[in-house]
């Protein structure tokens, strides 16, 4: 066999081995809280689910967990996100707003941490309304702390939410510094950036989702709990900026809870940006339709880029 | 004179003539009024001066409004067209950046463009200086409609289009084109089909107004009826068309609060309204000149053009 043969033949094998490594969908599963979950009440009666009546989705989460999904290594950014698929705070629609997301990041050259994070329910947990935020903190810093090892610029991890999980990734944005459970070390929680997809910002019963409200903060709560969960009245001078989108037409989350986000990121002038589609209604991830919102993803790659973080950069790659 | 400054002054006359050229974009010119403008007050101090470094039409000239007319190519003319109103704070137009330039893109849309040269309020040239580009607006509009066949428009995609001020007589053609402001027996429909308001002035309310539009238009000290008359968020109904719109949240001249309150109230009557709010952009951009995110408006408008059934060729 002449040597540039057996130079193909080997490239072949390669790249065969990186396809089907790719194809199927290998990521790392890690428990983000080495079986030691904050503020848990152990309940053997209470088993993890997946559920497909309506929408495919997670529940009762007991062990949060994250999937990593490496950038590819020849397009590597060093950028990183970490999202929080939807449910209503009922359920986590991993698939459509988590692996098929993911995916889509690693198109863009970025690494992407699919959350589970637990879904408030009092018989497992001593305050449901900060279980989410706890496991949210935590992923973030999981990311930061093992950022060398896994190809990630620690100034460039943000954080992704869709429908309920915009409320946890915009309670992150906004909650970072809040001590909810007791850290390991002091590595910080803020996410370097936003992207809050079809979002739950507000607790506020003019505009809130109903079913997120009451899942997360119960059904009668104090008006503090209401104002501390409404992450439009929590932005401050250091709340990341933000990428934004919804759709007028959204049933389920009214169109306000972006634009209140967004007004008040523009009060600490902190950029910015919302697209407000005209259709699509919530709920469509990625997008499915022929219509406007489905360019949403051209949007955001075209923020991210304007932002810097699409730069290939080779010091992140890992060989 | 030697040789090397007479080049120099050749060069400068032939700029000069393409600099008007380019200016009077060599398309057809239609009066709106036939000489008859609505309203007007004769005034001799009042005449033509345009300021052509800046692509700037001053107010002066504008006693005898009217549109320029460019036409869809042929080959891929979809019948859709759009009555374009530059801004310029109601004291003046930006007919280049926010006319000229956007009647070619549209063009390539396969548009008719029309770029309204619209009178600018002034107490000295009308009788009431609120309505005059509403007039003006108005007459366009009904005006294009009556000549569809001729510029082969089909009457049903009539839309209109408007930047910073020029987006705030666009939202006032869109919210008050039922309103009687001329005399006339022409019963052609002066509502427009769809709006596209760019970084748009919508309210004359003191909190988020631009105050530049707001006193040109209105005066120093308005009554509150003049100023919600002119809101044009809390005048939008259920026969309103359906907008897209543009606006960056780093605006320092036209508050963001402007497109928001619009679409709010579109929301609020069922009216398909699409609102993009980029992070920086400023004002008066035009149809973009920074690699950043709001140059992107354009294609965003296509699409928004295109699934709404305004892009299919005749």
């Amino acid at each position: 066999m002449r040597n540039s043969v057996l130079k193909q033949t080997v490239l072949a094998f390669i790249c065969l081995i990186a396809t089907i490594g790719n194809l199927s969908g290998q990521s790392k599963v890690i428990d983000i809280w080495n079986g030691k979950v904050p503020g848990s009440i152990p309940n053997s009666n209470y088993k993890q689910i997946v559920d497909s009546a309506y929408w495919i989705k997670i529940r009762f989460v007991t062990k949060p967990t994250i999937q990593v999904y490496p950038a590819p290594a020849d397009k590597n950014t060093g950028a990183a996100v970490v999202v929080c698929p939807g449910g209503g705070y009922y359920g986590i629609s991993f698939v459509g707003e988590g692996t098929e997301v993911a995916k889509w990041l690693n198109g863009l050259g970025i690494s992407a941490i699919v959350l589970h994070y637990r879904l408030p329910d009092d018989a497992i947990m001593k305050n449901r309304s900060i279980a989410p935020l706890q496991d949210g903190q935590e992923a973030i810093r999981i990311v930061r702390r093992n950022a060398k090892e896994w190809g990630i610029d620690p100034h460039k991890i943000g954080i992704m939410g869709f429908s309920a999980g915009g409320h946890l990734a915009s309670t992150v944005s906004t909650h970072f510094n809040e001590k909810v459970y007791n850290p390991i070390d002091s590595t910080s929680a803020r996410p370097d950036f936003s992207l809050l997809i079809y979002p739950v910002i507000s607790m506020d019963s003019t505009i809130t989702h109903a079913g997120s409200r009451e899942n997360l903060i119960g059904k009668h709560p104090s008006p503090e709990m209401v104002n501390h969960f409404s992450n439009a009245l929590q932005v401050t001078a250091k709340t990341p900026p933000a990428f934004m989108i919804h759709s007028m037409d959204d049933g389920t989350v009214p169109v306000e809870n972006s634009m209140e986000y967004a007004l008040a990121m523009k009060k600490h002038n902190i950029p910015c940006e919302l697209h407000i589609y005209q259709q699509g209604g919530h709920g469509y991830g990625l997008g499915r339709s022929k219509n406007t919102e489905t360019t949403w993803t051209e949007a955001c790659r075209k923020w991210l880029d304007a932002q810097g973080l699409l730069t290939k950069n080779e010091s992140f790659v890992i060989l | 004179m030697n040789i090397v400054n007479l080049k120099k002054v050749m060069l400068a006359f032939i700029c000069l003539i393409a600099i008007n050229g380019s200016l009077l974009g060599q398309n057809k010119v239609i009066e709106l009024w036939s000489g008859k403008v609505p309203g007007a007050i004769r005034n001799d101090k009042f005449q033509p001066a345009v300021d052509s470094a800046a692509g700037w039409i001053d107010k002066r000239l504008i006693t005898n409004p009217s549109l320029d007319i460019y036409p869809a190519p042929e080959a891929k003319a979809t019948g859709t067209a759009v009555i374009i109103c530059p801004g310029g704070a109601y004291g003046g137009l930006a007919i280049k950046h926010e006319g000229a330039q956007v009647a070619k893109w549209l063009n390539s849309l396969g548009i008719t463009a029309f770029v309204l040269k619209y009178r600018l309020p002034d107490d000295s040239i009308m009788e009431n200086k609120s309505i005059g580009p509403m007039q003006d607006g108005q007459r366009a509009i009904r005006l294009v409609r009556s000549h569809v066949k001729e510029w082969g428009i089909n009457p049903k995609k009539i839309g209109i289009m408007g930047f910073s001020a020029g987006g705030h007589l666009a939202s006032t053609l869109s919210t008050h084109f039922n309103e009687k402001v001329y005399e006339s027996d022409d019963s052609t429909s002066g509502r427009p089909d769809f709006s596209l308001l760019i970084y748009p002035v919508i309210s004359m309310d003191s909190t988020i107004t631009h105050w530049g539009s707001r006193v040109n238009l209105l005066g120093g000290t308005p009554t509150p009826e003049l100023v919600k008359h002119y809101s044009n968020e809390l005048q939008v109904n259920s026969g309103t068309p359906p907008a897209f719109m543009v606006h960056s949240l780093d605006d320092g001249a036209v508050p963001v609060q402007n497109s928001i309150s619009y679409a709010l109230a579109m929301h609020k009557f069922n009216i398909p309204c699409e609102l993009h709010l980029y992070q920086t952009g400023g004002h008066g951009y035009g149809l973009g000149k920074s690699a950043n995110t709001e140059s992107a408006w354009p294609e965003a408008c296509r699409k928004w053009l295109e699934t709404s059934g305004f892009l299919k060729l005749k």
